[in-house]
């Protein structure tokens, strides 16, 4: 059983970005007499109609600042959860039935001990090998799953950071270089996605938000170093779904062989944290009912590095299990409802092995979630609230969010990441030190 | 299985809405209405345009979307497959967007968000909720269930037949009844008005251009007017090709996270 609270909030992976269809885009040009004139259409932009034309790239480019403060004295010495300055260039074309996306974020970061990042948020190749098998090759974000900010089966990397910091929503999945091969077929469809080099989740590690240690009662920016694997093929990840939909309802199983995205394991010779190897099973349908959309997934997520769950520097195996159901209640305001439970297997070896002086999570740990969404001034105006729950633990956190799309160029987002608990043991209730007020301002040019 | 099993709700609906109106009038009005959604939303056994949609706030600002829509029937006036590929502006370049329409019963919706590979299902909500953020509503674009409303001829000319339409579940919709003028030689509608709880238009959709399209009336340009507050869109399409033979296998979560090319580039 692992011993390490601290980073247990690994457990509640979670996303799926209670996203409506809010396409909702201005454009900046004010119509003087939008009825008269020869065309509407004379000042709009030329027609895309997916042909090889002279300039077959498309581009697009934006540039952001963002900056967050800490709303109580924080570990964190200056004082501010998001200071940043991101600019992302994009180009993508055709050849043929060939698809080639580029994206690269270069980004000042005046929190992360790396000021100055360049990384490629997508640069992938897309194709169809034959009528009914496809393949994704590079740098390429990835999710699956039917959790809304929960992930049972996706074990493809996420950035706790940019989610605690109150990044874009598209930040919370971080990209991996992988390839993912597909297949279509009127019975069935199916992925396997092979990441050659382990892809941890970029998790709490000290530089951006403090963290609890097991034993201790102050939180800590003491960075969290950890061993990833050692470069093998063979310590690569392999993730595999099978999907199906039938009268409205879809169903997948899940196959997942790799590691634990998140250091949550202490190699006792050297005191090091490292991520223990992890094979995790599952399953999960979604379907329409009672006017809304209603979801259940499971897994078994076996630890294969303390398959009896005797050692106390290992995570025990665990069964999770998530109902969800989403719903339109007015117009334009939608209510999320998540149902997360997590039982930790082996328990009484776990709890005999443990040492007195360190804590032992519970053998049940439940998490509710809610979600509000609600659109406004013509889908201009987005409000937005998630909130996570433990009604065993009674921590909680507080994601509010408003947007504003003023037009096709800029963009303004308000929120907060509020955390609160009992102590520095809990989830949620580890970072109330690290609860943040953040806005950004986002120019697309 | 499911589907018959709506087109035969449909179907004796349809019966018991001819029978529950004595006047045959009203049975006409009904005719009339069913020949029309044929005209407008099923024409061809399938199809492809591109659109493009204006959208006009009441400060006057406009805002502009670009997509690609395809459409294939399953049943001629029953269900339907449509598959949209935003094109513009480019932040929602690729996102698309999936609906399995059944009338009389909740579509199937699914939004891809390609920044997130996110394939997210939209709860089937309310289908007079505006479509991505303009005058339109969800079924102003896909048609709505020619069984969801009674109908009554008020006036006709040598152009047109006006109808009255009175929503049967009243809670589910925010008029009280609409007219609607359908040209009586394409079967197009020409224009909708839709009345308040007063009495009072408040929202008025009208045809703005038609056009023949292999040997199909084609609305090829259609405004969606908010009388209250002077917003406005137009949706105006291209490029409307018909009987392109699309397969039901594109209409699936393939096509969503990879829009396929091959049937969306006219030829």
């Amino acid at each position: 059983m692992t011993v390490l609270r601290n980073i247990r909030w690994r457990h509640v992976s979670g996303a799926c970005l209670g996203v409506s269809l809010s396409i909702s885009i201005a454009s900046t040009h004010t119509l003087a007499s939008p009825n008269e004139g020869p065309d509407p259409w004379a000042d709009s932009w030329p027609d895309s109609n997916w042909t090889d034309s002279a300039n077959p790239i498309e581009w697009g480019a934006y540039s952001e600042l963002a900056l967050g403060v800490f709303r109580r004295a924080s570990p964190n010495p200056d004082g501010n959860s998001l200071a940043e300055w991101r600019n992302q260039f994009s180009a993508s074309r055709y050849w043929g039935e060939h698809y080639l996306s580029a994206k690269l974020d270069i980004l000042y970061d005046d929190v992360d001990d790396h000021s100055l990042q360049f990384s490629w948020r997508e640069l992938y190749i897309d194709s169809p090998l034959t009528d009914s098998i496809n393949v994704r090759f590079g740098q390429q974000v990835l999710t699956w799953g039917t959790g809304d900010f929960v992930f049972l089966n996706d074990f493809f990397p996420k950035n706790w950071q940019a989610m605690f910091s109150g990044r874009d929503d598209e930040y919370l999945k971080a990209p991996s270089a992988s390839i993912k091969l597909s297949y279509y077929n009127t019975a069935f469809n199916a992925d396997i996605v092979w990441t050659p080099q382990f892809h941890p989740d970029i998790y709490i590690s000290g530089e951006r938000f403090a963290y609890a240690q097991p034993n201790s009662r102050e939180p800590t920016n003491q960075r969290l170093l950890a061993d990833n694997p050692e470069d093998r093929i063979s310590n690569g990840q392999l993730a595999m779904r099978l999907s199906k939909q039938h009268n409205s309802v879809e169903y997948a199983a899940y196959f997942y062989n790799g590691f634990y995205t998140q250091p949550n394991s202490i190699n006792p010779e050297n005191n090091r944290y490292y991520f223990s190897t992890l094979n995790a099973y599952g399953a999960s349908i979604r379907l329409p009912a009672a006017g809304g959309i209603a979801n259940a997934e499971f897994a078994y997520w076996q630890s294969r590095d303390d398959t009896a769950g005797t050692d106390p520097f290992r995570p025990n195996s665990q069964i999770k299990m998530l109902l969800g159901f989403e719903r339109e209640l007015a117009s334009e305001f939608t209510l999320g409802l998540q149902w997360l439970s997590e039982l930790t297997l082996d328990y009484t070896a776990a709890r005999s092995a443990q040492p007195e002086n360190l804590p032992l999570n519970a053998r049940w740990h439940h998490t509710i979630s809610l979600r509000l969404n609600y659109l406004s001034m013509q889908q201009k105006l987005h409000w937005s609230l998630f909130t996570f729950y433990s009604p065993d633990e009674g921590d909680v956190y507080l994601k509010p969010k408003v947007s504003y799309r003023h037009n096709d160029h800029w963009s303004f987002t308000l929120g907060m990441n509020e955390f609160s608990g009992r102590n520095l043991q809990q989830q949620w209730g580890q970072f109330e030190p690290s609860s943040n007020v953040y806005l950004r301002v986002r120019f697309r040019f | 299985m499911n589907k018959y099993l709506i087109t035969l709700i449909s179907a004796l609906s349809a019966c018991a809405n001819v029978l529950a109106s004595p006047s045959p009038q009203d049975a006409d009005a009904l005719k009339i209405i069913q020949r029309s959604n044929l005209a407008t939303v099923y024409a061809g056994d399938d199809g492809r345009a591109q659109a493009r949609m204006l959208i006009v706030d009441k400060q006057g600002r406009k805002q502009i979307r670009q997509f690609t829509l395809l459409r294939r029937n399953i049943q001629n006036g029953g269900d339907q497959q449509f598959l949209l590929i935003f094109s513009r502006p480019s932040d929602v370049a690729r996102t698309s967007f999936l609906v399995d329409k059944h009338p009389g019963s909740d579509d199937d919706r699914w939004l891809y968000l390609p920044g997130l590979d996110l394939l997210k299902r939209i709860s089937a909500g309310d289908k007079r909720t505006s479509f991505v953020g303009s005058t339109f509503f969800y079924e102003d674009i896909s048609g709505r269930d020619i069984h969801a409303d009674t109908y009554e001829i008020v006036q006709q000319d040598k152009r047109a037949w006006t109808l009255k339409a009175t929503p049967k579940t009243p809670n589910n919709v925010e008029f009280s009844y609409y007219h609607i003028r359908i040209d009586k030689q394409t079967l197009l509608p020409i224009s909708a008005d839709y009345f308040d709880s007063n009495n009072e238009v408040y929202r008025r959709l009208s045809v703005l251009k038609t056009a023949q399209i292999q040997g199909f009336p084609t609305v090829v340009e259609m405004k969606a007017e908010n009388l209250r507050d002077g917003s406005f869109s137009i949706n105006q399409l291209r490029n409307v090709e018909y009987g392109l033979g699309l397969p039901d296998s594109i209409f699936n979560e393939r096509s969503l996270r990879m829009p396929p090319r091959k049937w969306l580039r006219s030829q």
